[in-house]
């Protein structure tokens, strides 16, 4: 999977210079290629993987010590397994983070995230109940660290950035593979369809943890182009669990507003 | 800062990081014999929806054919056992597919007389020029459209329906041939039966495994009939089944049986009432078993099959003579 946040991190400002301190606005978008592995034990035991295209947006704030990014990824495309079986995936996450730099010259900032994704999935070759869905969102720390330094002419900032989700909800496929139990058998309505598919996010049920180091290079005063690594895994425990691992290599352009 | 102090580290993250994808995911499962078998076996016991209604102690079909299996048998003999676990299940909905078999319980129609012979209806009633609407081959006999449909697989449009039920204004009756269909989507069902109903109306309750154990189901939730937009038939309907008319087609017999405009004519369909859930084995076999229950307004469940109005069964003698016993019987209810 390429991409999810991906280009979220290098998005942010650099938060080692001055204007670290003054209020400023970036957008960003970007795409990049993913190579993701999955397993969901309501379709099978086996491991599927491949390669999937990925596009996401971010926006990010940053006021004094303090910043917000918000970041949205999509992406989709087939894994398959030892048998050549299909499983076509596609998700859509949307991650917030809010950070706090102690003081001016320390390049880590500290802070939270809350991580909201959705995921969708068919396998080839099943006739019913060939689609799963599972929804979760959570919340944990989150830290940046975050160094400016010259090359040549050109300003560099590395950048790495993870989140380690601990707390939440989550909504796994049900029991019998199809959409989640509420979603299904169960309708009575919006609001109770969630709550009875609900699950706590609580470490040893569920765990989702992001990484994204990533290298930008400055383009002018409040633009520049970067080029990141996104690694993210999350599993679900349900009757049958499902576990996603993902990595992204892609491009970013990021321009002040 | 020497920009090496930076490439060499960020390398070497980046490098552990892709390393790191699908490590945590753990090796795929084991593809031996005795792994397949547990997995089959602790899959089905957890998510099969008949074990109570058919008696079967899975635990006790486990323990005895998994004494058969060892890691390192042929992969033929062990597709054998895993087949003869799994047809103690006695159920239509469940095959294991492999890429040289695919085993499979038919016990539902192969134990009982076979009441339909194509033969026979091709040259004495559907004849020659019989009209092909779609699916639905027809021809209008004494009166009465005659209908045959041969498998839920095949659509049913909105199109196939108004030309239908505009030729069989004024007529006398409607049959629906549904013997030999094995079943299909319920899409086509509910089309179909929707033809014949000015009113929604109840014909059974689902319900769906939610859990591991024997009781966990979801609640009862209600399966109806809607009336469809545009051209209809409310005059007598006679439908005719056999033990060849599974799943989906048990579904439509059930549909057609709480009409009080139908009769069903032949003999019990053969069931299939669970909606079958899939799911692939370590060595890439498929499986498949059913997941839900269904039961009639009354309460009987169609996995069982459904029952008929008029027992009738295709007499030899008759089907020797080029005569549909059982059309001729639904003919003469019309008269």
């Amino acid at each position: 999977m390429y991409s999810l946040i991906l280009v979220s991190l290098v998005v942010s400002g650099s938060p080692s210079s001055e204007a670290t301190l003054t209020e400023s606005r970036m957008i960003s978008v970007g795409g990049g290629l993913l190579s993701a592995h999955q397993v969901d034990r309501g379709y099978s035991p086996l491991i599927f993987s491949g390669r999937q295209g990925s596009a996401n947006a971010t926006y990010s704030k940053l006021r004094g010590h303090r910043e917000r990014v918000w970041a949205l990824e999509y992406s989709s495309g087939t894994l398959q397994n030892r048998h050549g079986r299909n499983l076509e995936c596609w998700s859509l996450s949307w991650l917030g983070l809010f950070l706090y730099q102690p003081h001016e010259e320390s390049p880590f900032s500290w802070g939270w995230s809350n991580s909201n994704n959705i995921n969708r999935r068919t396998i080839d070759d099943f006739l019913n109940y060939t689609g799963r869905t599972d929804y979760f969102t959570s919340f944990g720390p989150a830290a940046k660290y975050s160094l400016s330094f010259g090359f040549g002419k050109h300003e560099l900032t590395f950048q790495v950035l993870g989140h380690l989700q601990l707390l939440g909800f989550y909504i796994p496929s049900s029991h019998v593979s199809s959409m989640p139990r509420g979603f299904g058998y169960e309708q009575n309505g919006f609001g109770n369809a969630v709550l009875n598919s609900a699950f706590l996010f609580h470490p040893g049920s569920a765990i989702n943890f992001g990484l994204r180091p990533g290298l930008k290079l400055k383009l002018g005063e409040n633009n520049s182009v970067g080029l990141s690594y996104l690694y993210d895994y999350s599993s679900l425990s349900h009757v049958h669990s499902s576990q996603r691992s993902r990595g992204s290599l892609g491009l970013s352009l990021t321009m002040g507003i | 800062m020497r920009i090496s102090s930076f490439v060499i580290p960020v390398a070497f993250l980046l490098l552990g990081l892709t390393a790191c994808e699908r490590y945590l995911l753990g090796q795929n499962a084991s593809d031996d014999a005795t792994s397949i078998f547990d997995h089959l076996w602790q899959d089905v016991h957890e998510r099969y929806s008949y074990f109570e209604l058919k008696g079967i102690d899975w635990h006790e079909v486990g323990d005895r054919h998994r004494e058969r299996v060892h890691d390192g048998m042929p992969e033929k003999e062990l597709f054998s056992v895993l087949a003869d676990m799994l047809n103690e299940l006695r159920d239509g909905h469940v095959n294991l597919t492999s890429p040289f078999n695919r085993s499979r319980n038919w016990g539902y129609f192969q134990d009982f007389p076979l009441n339909y012979n194509q033969g026979v209806i091709d040259r004495h009633y559907l004849k020659s020029d019989f009209w092909i609407t779609g699916p639905l081959r027809n021809q209008i006999i004494d009166s009465v459209l005659y209908v045959n449909y041969r498998s839920f697989m095949d659509e049913i449009s909105d199109a196939h329906l108004n030309e239908l039920m505009e030729r069989a204004q004024g007529l006398r009756g409607v049959i629906i041939d549904v013997r030999s269909n094995g079943g299909g989507s319920m899409l086509n069902a509910e089309r179909l039966a929707s033809s014949f109903t000015e009113q929604s109306y109840l014909f059974g309750r689902v319900r769906i495994k939610t859990g591991p154990c024997e009781s966990c189901f979801s609640s009862w939730n209600d399966m109806r009939v809607f009336p469809r937009n545009g051209p209809q038939y409310l005059g007598k309907v006679v439908v005719l089944t056999d033990r060849t008319s599974f799943s989906t087609t048990t579904y439509f017999a059930e549909m057609m049986r709480q009409n009080e405009n139908a009769v069903l004519v032949g003999d019990m369909t053969g069931g299939g009432g669970g909606t079958p859930a899939y799911g692939e084995l370590a060595n890439g076999w498929i499986y498949r078993f059913s997941a839900t229950q269904v039961v009639s307004v009354e309460g009987e469940h169609l996995e069982l099959g459904v029952p008929v109005d008029f027992d009738v069964q295709l007499l030899p003698e008759d089907e020797h003579e080029g005569v549909d016993t059982i059309i001729e019987f639904a003919l003469s209810l019309f008269e």
